[in-house]
């Protein structure tokens, strides 16, 4: 992964894989296709590739990824740990091996996906901001937002003791 | 001004160490070596057990009447009904309540290893880290129509007051406790621990249930103590 957009593939990015005969039932993991193979050749099923990680902010990046799934609970606080499963998935089939992304505030993080297309990241951001998850097997990327950190301490106030 | 209270914020949490995410089940509370708090999440009703149908003891919303983010003692956790929950100290009356949460309305778990003891009798304030007295000094507290409660609460906020020459003086820390007297003070009627403009009274019995702390010492203890830190009034 450079993070240079690389030119897809096959086909536009964006568009969904048609023609996909060979498919296994969803729940069923494969192999993300390696970075120099045409996607759609390796497992036998046609799964729109980035392989590389768009530049967040482009317009390859713009829409939200299709095959990157978080917990819609999510919470992530600056200063805190946060667990966040990643788990890849395209045309309903789990990816094993695909390289996920997290770019935090303070720095990208690239892990493999398991054999069951999961991914765990164990964060900290130092500072509120968001991030980002993009996977090698799709285009577009999936947000979170970074609270800001928790306020326990305030200046210039009138406080309300009993004195 | 936004330098000074980033600064400010940076400080109160300085020496609060987050939790391990395998912190142990059962007991989290060990005041002068291990206590746990958190931060809460969602605005949530505590109950008297860990089950969605048991008695309402308390509400718990996201910030503090002082404008900081709320946060609740951990005592123990348990799993019940297919979820974990954790018995909380509440910043509610009745002054010292307790009660269940589930353990996803609140934050990482953090802990700290202080435990602040005020004592009523000889009036003085000590603190003990990691089973060790590091600090002490003679305080002020309520007095005889005001008394301060006792009982086990928390460090809840660290509040700098606009002006050191207030009753405040340099610092005010407030806690978990209520005074049992003055249910009608503005803000709720919660005890702090905080500084003072007239070192002189002290030690004595003179506040309104506070404990007040000569501005030196109430320094001192900034230091040593950040919020969360375990408080226990005999």
């Amino acid at each position: 992964a450079t993070g240079t957009p690389a030119a897809p593939a096959t086909g536009t990015p964006a568009a969904p894989a048609t023609g996909t005969p060979e498919a296994p039932a969803a729940g069923t993991p494969v192999t993300s296709p390696p970075a120099s193979a045409t996607a759609g050749t390796s497992a036998g099923i046609t799964v729109p590739t980035a392989r590389s990680f768009p530049v967040v902010g482009s317009s390859l990046a713009a829409r939200p990824s299709r095959c990157v799934a978080t917990s819609r609970s999510q919470r992530v606080t600056a200063g805190e740990q946060a667990t966040v499963r990643v788990v890849v998935r395209a045309n309903g089939v789990l990816i094993r091996g695909a390289a996920v992304r997290v770019t935090t505030p303070d720095g990208t993080i690239t892990k493999r996906s398991d054999r069951h297309g999961v991914v765990i990241f164990r964060v900290r951001p130092s500072r509120s901001g968001r991030l980002v998850i993009q996977a090698d097997s799709c285009f577009g990327m999936r947000t979170i937002r970074v609270r800001p950190a928790r306020v326990a301490s305030r200046g210039g106030v009138s406080p309300q003791f009993t004195g | 001004m936004l330098r000074r209270l980033l600064l400010v914020t940076a400080a109160g949490l300085a020496t609060v160490a987050p939790a391990a995410a395998a912190a142990p089940g059962g007991t989290l509370s060990q005041p002068g070596y291990r206590s746990h708090f958190a931060f809460v999440d969602r605005a949530v009703v505590a109950r008297s057990a860990p089950s969605l149908r048991a008695r309402a003891v308390g509400r718990l919303g996201l910030r503090t009447g002082d404008g900081t983010d709320e946060l609740v003692g951990v005592l123990s956790r348990r799993r019940s009904g297919g979820q974990d929950w954790l018995r909380v100290q509440l910043p509610v009356r009745p002054t010292g309540a307790t009660g269940w949460i589930p353990r996803s309305t609140v934050g990482e778990l953090r802990y700290v290893d202080t435990w602040l003891k005020i004592d009523r009798r000889r009036l003085r304030a000590t603190l003990i880290r990691r089973g060790k007295v590091v600090f002490t000094a003679p305080v002020g507290i309520g007095r005889t129509k005001w008394p301060t409660p006792a009982g086990s609460f928390y460090v809840r906020d660290r509040l700098v007051p606009a002006s050191e020459g207030g009753i405040y003086g340099s610092l005010a820390f407030g806690t978990s406790a209520h005074s049992d007297v003055l249910t009608d003070w503005p803000g709720g009627g919660f005890i702090g621990i905080h500084g003072t403009n007239e070192p002189g009274l002290l030690p004595g019995r003179v506040s309104h249930g506070c404990v007040r702390m000569r501005n030196a010492d109430i320094l001192r203890l900034d230091t040593l103590m950040s919020v969360g830190t375990p408080v226990t009034i005999r």
